[in-house]
């Protein structure tokens, strides 16, 4: 049902926003956004795996829909975003006969900030530098695992950023008509300082037989680790610009996070192809 | 520019997934006999909780049970190996899951056989007793004493029930709650249980979790409180029924008595079972589990593992089974 509203979303959003009747010239997209402001609306699919040594050393995977919605300033000097994701998908180990199926729900905060480097370079190449201050925190249900069922874990970390922007607008039209606006561009976000917020040696707490309720009894045991995780992910973004400047970005994004220093390692990724509609709020 | 896009979809795509091969450990999926000997071993020594109390040699059982692993042994040979190794623990929260067999210790047939409901049912309750959710009970002994039967903490302990019986027996002499060939199983019933047979806040016991490799590594014990139910609660005296087959949850109520003074056991040594069951997974996908804590007494021993002791001692008389003289003890006690 959720799925069917994004999507009806994502259409009447399209239609309002191509019948703009902005007109515009193939130009250098910084210069063609000037500084914008954005609600980038987001859904994608992929393939997602999973390890937490701390109850199996077996890898789970499957299918995840991922769902995120952002607030961006986009200009020739930086780009600002904020804003979180959801990720939802049923993991899974089908191994020597013995299924078993980890329901995984995703969430992740951001707020990131880039700012330009090599500002005299090519009309065509932009580059960005800056950090992105990220929170994700999983829920994980594996009843195959009895007692030990439930798994939660949050890493907050601190990335450092690296963005290469290509302007790729075509510099003649088709059929007469004015070429839209394209770049591509690529992301890469490694982890400056990352914490893993996860269950203390023996993985279950004690909560529930102390008569401790609500986050009490289920966080009882948990362990902050500071440095305790090791990340690494990557976005390539195809973007078409409308006339009215509005947007349709095509992306695959990489993420991988590892715990270190901790009792037992916690591995995880995704592969996720996505399609976010820029709808532009504000022209300066 | 068209090759150079899709050049570089591909060379970002071939570092990614090299960058997640290199970040990640390598797969650890095998059914390899010795490789799942060894794993299920080393996850109990490094975090079963009771080694000691129990006086378990873990390292004398590798040496004994490595033995019979070997190359090209089926599933259901490697099955019994790991299974019996597990049971060395002498514990009903320890089981290996497959997809063809589920081991387990069996701490009931460790003792006498002290429960039969139909014994109950027809010597002691009317032929239509109440049943209150999850509990049996209607009046017994002429009706000065209440009667609860309760078979299993199934989580489902409900106010309305809890009130409704309790101000149905609040004019007798005594209640008898029936733990007996009670499994356990959801633990926030016992304190909704003994949340109405307290008058204060009480101390209970204590719990500590294993914390690091050794042994003998536990947290600092954390203490299990219980407060007084805001509402309908019973304090005159309660027998609480016990045996062997009383386990988990239902040893850590047995064990909270201890703490509560208008309570007493009756009956046999319960089957312990106060650690908390962790689970987990083998290389080759069968599943596992075994205790990481230890239930403590107020002075902190963790001996009640092998059983919470009755206070007052009864047993089944198999040659008259017209009465349950476990019953007839917390009776005589009550009346």
């Amino acid at each position: 049902m959720k799925q069917h509203l994004l999507f009806w979303t994502l259409i009447i959003l399209t239609l309002i926003t191509t019948t703009g009747s902005l007109k515009a010239h193939a130009q250098d997209e910084q210069a063609f956004l000037g500084n914008s402001r954005y609600i980038d609306l987001s859904a994608g699919v992929g393939l997602s795996r999973l390890r937490d040594f701390a109850t199996s050393p077996l890898f789970y995977e499957g299918i995840a829909h991922r769902y995120a919605v952002s607030l961006s300033r986009m200009s020739e000097r930086r780009d600002i975003s904020t804003g979180f994701a959801f990720l939802t998908s049923n993991l899974e180990n089908d191994y020597n006969e013995h299924a078993a199926e980890s329901a995984l729900k995703t969430l992740s905060v951001h707020h990131s900030r880039l700012y330009q480097i090599f500002g005299n370079g090519s009309e065509r190449w932009n580059f960005k530098a800056g950090g992105e201050l990220n929170g994700t925190a999983n829920l994980r249900v594996n009843r195959s695992l009895m007692n030990s069922a439930v798994g939660i874990e949050a890493f907050p970390i601190l990335f450092g950023t690296l963005k290469a922007t290509r302007n790729i607008t075509r510099q003649s039209s088709r059929r007469g008509k004015e070429p839209k606006t394209k770049s591509l561009s690529f992301k890469l976000n490694a982890s400056l300082i990352g914490a893993s917020v996860r269950n203390g040696y023996s993985y279950l707490g004690i909560g529930q037989i102390i008569n401790k309720s609500g986050f009490d009894g289920l966080l009882g045991d948990y362990q902050v680790k500071a440095f305790g995780v090791s990340s690494l992910a990557t976005t390539l973004d195809y973007t078409i610009w409308l006339k009215n400047k509005n947007g349709w970005r095509f992306s695959y994004a990489w993420d991988a996070y590892k715990t270190s220093r901790d009792f037992a390692d916690f591995e995880m990724a995704s592969h996720t192809f996505r399609v976010t509609l820029l709808f532009n709020t504000k022209n300066n | 520019m068209k090759r150079i896009i899709h050049l570089s979809y591909i060379v970002v795509g071939l570092l990614f997934f090299s960058c997640e091969s290199a970040l990640f450990d390598a797969e650890n999926e095998s059914k390899d006999p010795m490789k799942n000997f060894d794993y299920l071993w080393t996850q109990c020594d490094e975090k079963y909780a009771y080694f000691d109390l129990k006086g378990i040699n873990w390292d004398d059982v590798k040496v004994r049970y490595s033995a019979k692993i070997y190359d090209g042994m089926s599933d259901d040979s490697l099955f019994k190996v790991l299974g019996s190794m597990l049971n060395e623990l002498k514990d009903d929260h320890t089981n290996l899951v497959s997809n063809f067999n589920v081991s387990s210790y069996g701490v009931l047939r460790e003792g006498k056989d002290n429960f039969d409901w139909r014994i109950v049912e027809d010597n002691y309750l009317p032929r239509r007793f109440y049943q209150s959710g999850p509990f049996s009970h209607d009046f017994i002994a002429n009706g000065q004493i209440g009667y609860i039967r309760f078979p299993e903490f199934s989580g489902t302990v409900d106010k309305k029930n809890m009130d409704f019986m309790l101000d149905r027996y609040k004019d007798t002499k005594g209640l008898i709650l029936d733990l007996r060939e009670n499994g356990g199983g959801a633990v926030t019933d016992v304190f909704e249980l003994l949340s109405r047979f307290v008058e204060t806040k009480t101390l209970l016991y204590y719990v500590r979790l294993k914390n690091g490799k050794g042994h003998n590594d536990f947290t600092e014990p954390q203490e299990a409180y219980v407060e007084p139910y805001d509402g309908i609660r019973y304090t005159k005296p309660v027998a609480v029924l016990v045996d062997r087959g009383t386990f988990s949850a239902a040893s850590f109520t047995s064990l909270a008595t201890k703490a509560l003074p208008n309570v007493f056991l009756v009956g046999d040594t319960t089957g312990g079972g106060l650690g908390l069951p962790n689970g987990g997974q083998l290389p080759n996908g069968w599943t596992y589990r075994f205790s990481i804590s230890q239930g403590l007494t107020l002075d902190k021993n963790n001996s009640f593992e092998n059983g919470v002791p009755a206070d007052i001692p009864a047993s089944f008389d198999w040659t008259n089974l017209k009465r349950d003289e476990i019953i007839d003890r917390a009776i005589d006690e009550l009346l």
